[in-house]
């Protein structure tokens, strides 16, 4: 066993292994549904909308975020817990009243799809290239964060964690889809909402209270000054000045993400009617407003009880070290696979469901001039699922290697295409001017804009640290008024079909 | 380029640093409160449209609002 590592007896290994059976026997159990790409990728169109918004809930909750979060809490204080705060709740209301709501009428599979019926063809496959390979990347940075979280907590190989976390998520997500992901998401949000909170009851129990916690960070004088501050100041040194927090947090990333992502956006377009996508998608801001509480308050708590730790990140694997019994380790043990395991199944799943619909099916129209049998293209989606989970489980190891700090790359590619895509998005819905060259022009500038406020060359012309929210806001900006400007002086015809996403309450 | 983007983008920035806290606080506010504000004005129709029946406890504007009041008094008072 490594060092740091907690440690677990034989009552928490029982305890995870029946956890793991349960979610693997849940999750096979719907593969006998399982008929048509519909029912792989869309869970046939019938799912409520409780389980819509858990599973919304805890797709976006990786086993790494009980570690960062609570560790950047310990670090810059509350203003982390923006990230499920601000960072959630005006972006669902805008996906459950004006996309959600748009996406489900027009029964699409994937958002490259819908970007493709309102604009074209050429902005469905950049969006769905574009989107296929980032999911794909970032399958491997989950299994690669889990092998080395795994790893710090349990002592465990990383090639071990990375093939058993592969092969049981793949065993249920390949012959269930959609339908095994979200009920086994189902599972895991109480899993992991019981595992963190038994955590953070215990540690604020030990810390003397909220009082206490609150007492003693103010004790600690200007070195904690901003810790219990949600909103820091335009020039904070910190990556979360308001400024950011509010433009390219609360107004372009979450709302690119919670109506953009095809791993969010997915589980919405399989609800049973229009109103379970809508209820759904508000049922998650219910429970997003807990996460915090879950992730956060641990740092918060550490601060008292570990207040010398050389490693932020430690401050949760310590607190469970230092504070959970036998049994309760097992609890959190489980807690941390249900947040790894609903992550990437959910991944994977829009993974191979955007590489199916719109490349694979897509280029089989085009050259065979006729539809893929149903069946066929089932196999299709099944096999891309299990060779994705493959290259993903085959390049983990390689990642941090060959490439260096891969986990912010990977954040940064998403910042590169979350901006211009909500732009598009959002003029197509909203103006029936907009173009198809339009669309085109504002996705390929706004992406250019974003990378050329990454090269390092431009570094220090924003205050932040990491200005990845000041990125998403501009690139954002900038791919609005080049898809306003191109589309005013190009004609409206050809692939422009406004009809098709145009939003009307009325209608 | 640099000092293109600096020139186009400083003004802004300039602008966001003279805004005290305790006002960014109530713009945060305000944030809110707009979107309470747009889901309130969606129209009944749009809200009920695929719901089994239009009972009270299906208007997804009351769900709004209530899911929305407690991020609201976070911000207003944390």
């Amino acid at each position: 066993m490594t060092d740091g590592a907690i440690g677990l007896a034989g009552i928490d290994y029982a305890i995870v292994l029946i956890y793991l059976a349960g979610v693997v026997l849940v999750g096979t159990w719907f593969a006998r549904w399982v008929r048509s790409p519909g029912d792989l990728f869309l869970a046939g169109r019938g799912l409520p909308f409780w389980a819509v918004g858990m599973s919304i809930v805890v797709s976006d909750i990786g086993a790494t975020d009980f570690i960062a979060v609570a560790g950047g809490t310990y670090r810059y204080g509350l203003a982390q817990a923006n990230f499920d705060w601000i960072g959630s709740m005006p972006a669902l209301l805008v996906a459950a009243f004006l996309f959600v709501p748009l996406y489900w009428r027009a029964r699409v599979y994937t958002i490259p799809e819908f970007l493709g019926r309102r604009y074209n063809e050429a902005v469905r496959t950049f969006l769905a290239l574009a989107w296929g390979l980032i999911l794909i990347a970032n399958l491997a940075i989950m299994l690669y964060a889990t092998s080395i979280l795994l790893g710090s907590l349990l002592g465990w190989d990383p090639l071990v964690s990375i093939w058993v976390a592969a092969l049981v998520v793949g065993i249920y997500t390949t012959s269930g889809g959609l339908a095994a992901v979200v009920m086994t998401d189902v599972v895991q949000l109480v899993v992991m909402f019981v595992g963190g909170t038994a955590l953070v009851i215990r540690a604020v129990w030990e810390a003397g209270g909220p009082a206490a916690i609150r007492e003693r960070v103010v004790e600690r004088g200007p070195e904690l000054a901003d810790h219990l501050n949600l909103l820091l100041p335009h020039d904070s040194p910190t990556p979360f000045p308001w400024s950011g927090i509010l433009l390219g947090l609360g107004i372009v990333l979450s709302t690119a993400y919670f109506s953009g992502n095809q791993v969010v956006v997915q589980r919405a377009l399989g609800a049973k009617s229009e109103w379970d996508a809508k209820a759904g998608v508000l049922f998650a801001a219910f429970f997003k407003l807990f996460i915090p509480l879950l992730v956060a308050v641990p740092g918060l708590a550490a601060l008292v009880l570990l207040p010398e730790l050389d490693r932020p990140d430690a401050a949760v694997p310590e607190l469970i070290r230092l504070l959970l019994p036998p049994g309760l380790r097992g609890l959190m043990f489980a807690a941390f696979l249900a947040a790894l395991m609903s992550s990437v199944d959910s991944t994977l799943n829009s993974a191979s469901t955007l590489w199916t619909q719109d490349v694979v099916l897509k280029a089989y129209r085009g050259i065979a001039r006729r539809e893929l049998p149903e069946r066929r293209a089932l196999v299709v989606g099944r096999v891309l699922s299990v060779a994705f989970l493959l290259a993903a489980a085959l390049l983990a190891p390689e990642i941090e290697r060959r490439f260096g700090n891969v986990y912010n790359a990977i954040q940064t590619m998403f910042s590169l295409i979350q901006g211009p895509t909500l732009a598009i998005l959002l003029l197509g819905v909203t103006w029936r001017r907009a173009t198809g060259w339009g669309g085109l022009a504002g996705l390929a500038s706004g992406v250019g804009l974003a990378v050329v406020l990454n090269l390092p060359s431009m570094a220090g012309i924003f205050r932040a640290q990491e200005p990845f929210l000041f990125v998403a806001w501009w690139s954002f900006v900038f791919s609005l008024v080049v898809t306003v400007a191109v589309s005013l002086v190009t004609p409206q015809g050809g692939d422009h079909r406004p009809e098709a996403a145009v939003t009307g309450y009325g209608s | 380029m640099r000092s293109f983007l600096q020139a186009v983008l400083g003004p802004f920035d300039a602008l966001l640093g003279a805004i005290p806290l305790e006002a960014a606080r109530w713009i945060v506010v305000g944030f809110f409160l707009i979107a309470g504000a747009g889901a309130l004005l969606v129209p009944r129709a749009f809200v009920f449209r695929g719901a089994p029946d239009d009972r009270w406890h299906r208007d997804l504007r009351l769900w709004a609002i209530l899911v929305l009041l407690p991020y609201l008094l976070i911000y207003a008072f944390l």
